[in-house]
């Protein structure tokens, strides 16, 4: 029987779906745990990093090459955590979807697929904040494009033989957001 | 083709949720091929180059054929206005016009009868005596 976690907020952001856990960031990130410091809803979890603590190891289907900050292996998967992008700032329990970056999500998103592929293991996307962890959960269409444009995002970058996640979501997040479907959750989105 | 599998879910014990696609995993593209940015830009270039190239040439066809034009026009307007010219090397055969002119003959045969020749007009004033020297 799995437990779910408590998420305190989640919502449809460009065809990706975004399960919210605020913190404070003062108690948590004085935890000496890694997985109580960087994942919290995780805290006393049987969550373990695969590599030592800041060791960036790198992950690759196809031509995407990911070096996600963390992947932990959790129960019969694994967990690809990024912690170091996106922009500092704190986000607001109330607001946090109008201070949404896709790109840094896609990209998230991208890395999971890099480590996914390489490690035949099914992979969650989460992306820790300065106060919130996000877990995404990219539906059909966005998972399509990620996966179909890779080869497109090699040539559009006019790399001989890789491309980078970020590459692949600044590729991809103008298709995906000219999707009629995502296109109009994200209009009804920003003016809720 | 690599099997790609998302979870949708965390949970306390594990993922949950599967979502699953598949990405091409094909070889690398070969180094030295260009890629489709650079094949279409050289495509591009390639017609720009021979267009700018036959612009060029009729520029400088257009450009010489409005200075002939121009040319021409000046020397007839000169030639209307202010007589042939007299200018050897351009009109020779305007240059030895009145030695070849036709002269009308003066013999009593050419003339008719009954017809008396013309008293000879008196000379160019140049080689008569001045007026101011009757005077005098």
């Amino acid at each position: 029987m799995s437990h779910s976690l408590p998420w305190h907020d989640e919502a449809e952001l460009l065809g990706v779906r975004v399960r919210a856990f605020f913190f404070d960031p003062a108690e948590v990130d004085a935890c000496t745990d890694f997985v109580g410091r960087q994942l919290p809803i995780l805290a006393g979890s049987g969550a373990r990093l695969l590599a030592p603590e800041g060791q960036r190891a790198p992950y690759r289907v196809s031509h995407l090459l990911a070096q996600p900050d963390a992947v932990l292996a959790h129960g019969s998967g694994l967990l690809c955590l990024s912690y170091k992008g996106g922009d500092g700032r704190l986000h607001d329990p109330q607001t946090w979807r109008q201070q949404w970056r896709a790109d840094v999500m896609l990209q998230c998103i991208a890395e999971a697929m890099a480590v996914a592929g390489q490690c035949q293991q099914p992979t969650a996307a989460l992306w820790r904040g300065a106060n919130v962890l996000c877990q995404f959960d990219p539906g059909p269409p966005v998972l399509e494009c990620l996966a179909t444009h890779i080869g497109a995002a090699l040539h559009y970058w006019n790399e001989p033989q890789q491309v980078s996640p970020a590459q692949l979501a600044s590729f991809c997040e103008p298709r995906l957001r000219v999707l009629p479907g995502l296109a109009a959750a994200e209009a009804a989105t920003a003016t809720a | 083709m690599i099997h790609v599998q998302i979870a949708s879910q965390v949970t306390a014990d594990g993922v949950d949720g599967i979502r699953w696609v598949l990405v091409d995993g094909g070889s690398a593209p070969a180094v030295a091929a260009p890629p489709p940015a650079a094949l279409l830009a050289a495509a591009a270039e390639a017609p720009t180059r021979e267009a700018s190239a036959r612009s060029q040439v009729s520029l400088a066809l257009l450009k010489a054929a409005v200075l002939g034009l121009g040319l021409g026009t000046a020397l007839w307007a000169c030639q209307v206005w202010l007589g042939p010219t007299t200018v050897p090397w351009l009109a020779p055969s305007n240059a030895a016009g009145p030695a070849q002119r036709p002269v009308p003959t003066d013999s009593p045969a050419d003339r008719p009868t009954g017809v008396r020749p013309m008293p000879t007009p008196n000379a160019p004033a140049a080689s008569a005596p001045l007026v101011t020297a009757e005077l005098r």
